[in-house]
């Protein structure tokens, strides 16, 4: 006794079956160790580790200096309690600054205290890592870079200005890594 | 209390000696695996690669093609995992949203550069015939379908995937899901009869060896 014949659905869904059961033990090759390797975390680290030598390179810089040279409050340091120190600051009229070509001849050395008071200009922080963990606590420092860190976050920076020395805030976040930077002028 | 005794010393002992790590959900080794963790990322691989895999080797009819296409979802998956949304969908359903647009990026970038082999043309359905493979037909016959047919046989018909899991990948309605596969299940009939046609007893028996 021959078998039902079968509608054309059912043959379909048999030839699917098919497949399916053909295909079923088929997998990648790939391990997940490769492929969490690759992982593109590579990038940021790099950024706040760049960031990070740059401070750890302008501190020891200041320390080397003669002891008459005044030398910066570093590190100032504030302790940082709300992640809003990340989120740009009210725009002051000085804050676009940055958006300038203004690049900055900042005077690092400071003049004495019967000099005009001059107002501490800073930027908008700008993020060092593309997806930071929450932020709880950190420091802020007061550090001095080279102006050709200021390409490294998008700003426009001459480049026979690249090798000049800038002051900048980092905030460090209480896990060590560098989270942003913003960067300080001084307007008379 | 009786009853609840039952149920304790009825269950399966499997379950019992399950640890806290082997039930852990996707959601939760995905987070893990965000926060760095590589054995749960693991974990989730091993749970999710072998389907995706499919998925993507079924839609491009490439070995090769289906094992980039794992690496990058799962790669995207590590980038851009902070999206996922349990509100949503399931992480399977994530995971094939994400290889369906690497599959559909990957398919338009080889449209678009090599040259376009029409295997599927009715012209080619003595060379089928020839072929000793029955399943590399029907393969054949899945690859031919327009990709948004294609997608929801795949999902629905090979990977089993429910609709509603479907649809999350697809990012359509369900509606749509039950229209295009009635629609794709009708094409890949008429593709596989053409295929088998030339000889109704050949179907019936090629049918047959593929059960």
């Amino acid at each position: 006794m021959s078998p039902a014949p079968m509608s054309p659905e059912e043959q379909v869904q048999a030839a699917l079956k098919a497949l399916a059961d053909h295909d079923r033990p088929r997998e990648s090759q790939t391990t997940a160790q490769q492929i969490f390797r690759l992982r593109p975390v590579s990038r940021w680290k790099t950024g706040t580790g760049y960031a990070v030598l740059a401070a750890a390179a302008a501190i020891v810089a200041l320390l080397l200096r003669t002891p008459a040279a005044p030398v910066l409050p570093t590190p100032v340091s504030q302790v940082v309690s709300q992640p809003a120190a990340v989120v740009p600051e009210p725009a002051a009229p000085e804050a676009a600054f940055a958006k300038t070509d203004v690049v900055m001849a900042v005077p690092v050395r400071r003049t004495r205290a019967s000099a005009p008071v001059r107002r501490e200009v800073v930027t908008e922080f700008f993020s060092l890592m593309d997806a930071p963990p929450p932020f709880e606590r950190g420091q802020l420092l007061r550090v001095v870079v080279p102006a050709s860190t200021m390409r490294s976050v998008g700003l426009p920076v001459n480049p026979d200005r690249w090798s000049e020395r800038i002051q900048a805030d980092v905030l460090v976040g209480e896990e060590g890594m560098a989270r942003a930077i913003r960067f300080v002028s001084y307007q008379e | 209390m009786a009853s609840r005794a039952e149920v304790l010393t009825s269950a399966p002992v499997a379950s019992v000696t399950m640890t806290a790590d082997q039930q852990q959900t996707d959601p939760e080794l995905l987070t893990q695996a965000l926060a760095g963790r590589e054995d749960r990322f693991a974990e989730l691989y091993g749970r999710r690669q072998g389907g995706v895999f499919r998925f993507a080797l079924q839609m491009s009819g490439s070995v090769a093609v289906a094992e980039d296409v794992t690496q990058e979802t799962f790669l995207a998956l590590l980038t851009h995992g902070t999206r996922f949304d349990p509100a949503r969908g399931s992480v399977a359903a994530f995971l094939y949203g994400i290889a369906r647009n690497v599959v559909l990026r990957r398919l338009e970038h080889e449209r678009r550069f090599e040259q376009e082999e029409d295997s599927c043309a009715d012209g080619d359905v003595l060379d089928d015939l020839t072929r000793s493979q029955s399943i590399e037909r029907v393969r054949e016959a899945v690859l031919c379908l327009p990709p948004v047919y294609r997608e929801v046989i795949v999902l629905c018909d090979l990977q089993e995937t429910s609709y509603e899991e479907a649809a999350t990948a697809l990012a359509c309605p369900i509606g749509t899901v039950r229209s295009r596969l009635n629609r794709g299940r009708a094409m890949l009939a008429q593709k596989l009869c053409i295929t088998l046609s030339v000889s109704p007893c050949r179907e019936r028996q090629t049918v047959r060896s593929l059960e």
